[in-house]
């Protein structure tokens, strides 16, 4: 591409690369990237680095503008970045949640090995794609009031949970037990209410997907084994977010962001990382409009649970509970918190944005599940469809470094344009069919636009995250079937 | 259709003005051109569509949408996310606009399509919103230029 990145980046260590503030007059603390040497050309190769320096103007930013191995270009944030501002005196940037507001995923174990569930594959997967809702347009299952869906923002999993779509144990295996509090859903507007109405329970299209897997290696058998993993056995991946509803309420606040830049003074290199004070009217607003679509995303996320729960009970013809169809945990990838960081040996009230980043808290954490306290909060790395994805804990490392937090996934490195005239729709489901891997979509562009060869090598990424100490390995698993919208 | 036009080439020949597409590693640009801004608004428009759809669809239903915004560059973001809302929020959608009057606070457009179906019309891309990152709105004497980056 020839979109390369041309500043400088100077070695911290072999996991570790820093943009200093001489880079660019104005940015207020130093860059950092999470990166094996091996991975800088395809991070290099786009403007994603630029992106991390722009970061670093946001009034109040602490510490560092972070960048995990995965990162790659966005829109004014780079994707896989983070970054945290002081509530005192620092922002909130919509651009550093990005539209796709609460995307996440979440894992379902099952007790079902691998080869019972191979011979009926095809089976599954077409089923899964015939119940669940995907693609562009397409409605959910559900029908609701407005009211309802106030109810959804406000609820979020619990929601859904008290619909008979899960159990109280879903709750506990979800970050923020599947609702934030303090979501406002009178500060969401009728446009916003009238594109996710339909959409509840829908996985929508894009990087959006649904993957049954097998786990293929245990790294850390007895982190593994208490979390109900064992080699051989299927889980699910459910990767969605917060649909029409958040990229709305995304939309709708720019301008008032904009607007706001100039009335506090504020002035950043691009657009996109229009911001407010965390303390004014037009800060506080987002955060509790970005709550309710949070909400929204977690309610979403946990009815496509219990569609494919019940897709399962369907082709198996066993109850979900035979098949011990568990959360494992449910990871959100792009949001912004209110959380405690120590700074500077200070314990301080920072704005967490993680823009294609994880929540990685340590073991012991009060806000982590009580079964994850021993060993550290599961992180979920999806990979792309044809390789594998990770399945990880943090470590006391990445609440220091990173305020708690690591990568997301494989990230992309070829645009959706050549992936698509690289590849063919039909040939890459061929060639996935042929390694045994059953794939179903709406459209062959959308299928070419997410081809493997699109992303980063997911083991380079892991091994970044590992290699510098953030993170820990628990199980690698491949995928056997995906549907996608 | 689709597979023919990304990748920066030229998509139409509607004017001697073209709709090109920019690569962007996880998004999609479109560079509109024109005579004039209503020109390349309409451009814009066309580009927008030409993402969207594989196939055709009918001019049954007109539409007139009125945008007031602080900035040029804010009614062309404003004028593209309109469309997207259009097509998830009330499933119109839109296959052909015409700009009615533009001036530097306001926008008024008349929009041509029909009923979104996902039965009929296959989309081919999800567009989640216009984005403010690299915005470009260019007039000089003889033509104009605007470059959006679309979240898709």
């Amino acid at each position: 591409m020839s979109n390369q990145w041309k500043g400088k980046i100077n070695k911290i260590d072999d996991y570790r690369w820093e943009i200093p503030c001489s880079y660019k007059p104005g940015m207020r603390v130093p860059g950092i990237i999470y990166a094996k040497e091996k991975m800088l050309p395809s991070i290099f190769a786009d403007q994603a680095l630029e992106q991390v320096a722009n970061v670093a103007f946001l009034p109040g930013i602490v510490k560092y503008s972070i960048g995990m191995p995965d990162i790659h270009w966005g829109y004014g944030f780079p994707i896989g970045g983070v970054a945290a501002t002081n509530v005192e005196n620092g922002v909130i940037s919509p651009g550093g949640i990005g539209f796709d507001i609460n995307c996440g995923v979440r894992m379902i174990k099952t007790n079902i090995e691998a080869k019972e569930i191979k011979p009926i594959m095809e089976k599954l997967v077409t089923q899964l794609f015939s119940d669940i809702p995907t693609g562009i347009g397409s409605k959910g299952k559900l029908s609701l009031s407005e009211r309802e869906l106030k109810k959804v923002m406000e609820k979020g999993s619990k929601w859904a949970v008290e619909r008979g779509f899960g159990t109280d144990t879903d709750l506990e295996f979800t970050e923020e037990n599947g609702a934030l509090e303090g979501a406002d859903p009178d500060l969401v507007n009728q446009k916003a209410i009238n594109r996710g109405l339909p959409q509840v329970g829908t996985l929508g299209s894009g990087n959006h997907f649904i993957e049954v897997q097998e786990v293929v290696e245990v790294f850390d058998e007895k982190v593994a084994n208490k979390l109900g993993l064992y080699m051989g056995i299927v889980t699910v991946l459910i990767h969605s977010g917060s649909r029409g509803l958040g990229h709305q309420i995304t939309t709708d606040i720019l301008p008032v962001m904009k607007k706001a830049m100039n009335k506090y003074g504020i002035s950043v290199p691009d657009q996109q990382l229009a911001c407010a004070p965390l303390s004014s009217l037009e800060g506080k607003q987002y955060l509790s409009a970005m709550k309710a679509a949070a909400n929204y995303a977690w309610a979403n996320r946990q009815c496509l649970t219990n569609w494919v729960r019940e897709v399962f009970e369907k082709v198996l013809k066993r109850s979900s509970s035979t098949l011990s169809m568990s959360l494992i945990y449910d990871v959100a990838h792009n949001i912004a918190k209110i959380e405690k960081h120590k700074v500077n040996g200070k314990e301080i009230m920072v704005c967490v944005h993680r823009k294609g980043a994880t929540r990685a808290f340590p073991p012991g954490h009060p806000q982590i599940p009580a079964l994850h306290r021993d060993f550290g909060q599961v992180i979920i790395i999806p990979g792309d469809m044809g390789t594998a994805s990770y399945l990880l804990y943090a470590t006391p490392r990445a609440m220091e470094e990173t305020f708690g937090s690591t990568c997301h996934g494989a990230g992309r490195v070829w645009s959706r344009s050549e992936a698509k005239r690289r590849i063919k729709g039909v040939e890459l489901r061929n060639r996935l069919e042929a390694e045994g891997i059953i794939v179903r979509a709406q459209g062959m562009a959308t299928l070419a636009e997410e081809t493997p060869e699109a992303y980063k090598d997911i083991e380079l990424v892991v091994d970044s995250v590992v290699g510098a100490g953030l993170a820990k390995k628990i199980a690698k698993f491949r995928p056997l079937g995906v549907i996608k919208g | 259709m689709l597979k023919d036009i990304l990748g920066g080439d030229v998509v139409s020949n509607l004017t001697k003005f073209p709709v090109v597409y920019i690569e962007h590693t996880s998004d999609i640009g479109i560079r509109a051109s024109g005579k004039t801004l209503e020109e390349a608004l309409e451009n814009l428009g066309y580009g927008v569509v030409n993402l969207w759809l594989e196939d055709g669809g009918e001019l049954i239903e007109e539409r007139e949408i009125e945008i007031n915004a602080d900035t040029k560059e804010d009614l062309v973001v404003a004028f593209v996310n309109e469309l997207i809302y259009l097509l998830e929020g009330e499933r119109f959608l839109t296959l052909k606009c015409k700009v009615l009057k533009l001036t530097d606070n306001h926008l008024k457009v008349s929009l041509k399509g029909e009923r979104f179906s996902p039965e009929k019309h296959k989309l081919a891309i999800q567009i989640k919103a216009c984005t403010y990152h690299n915005l470009k709105v260019e007039q000089n004497e003889d033509d104009c230029l605007i470059e959006v980056i679309l979240d898709v």
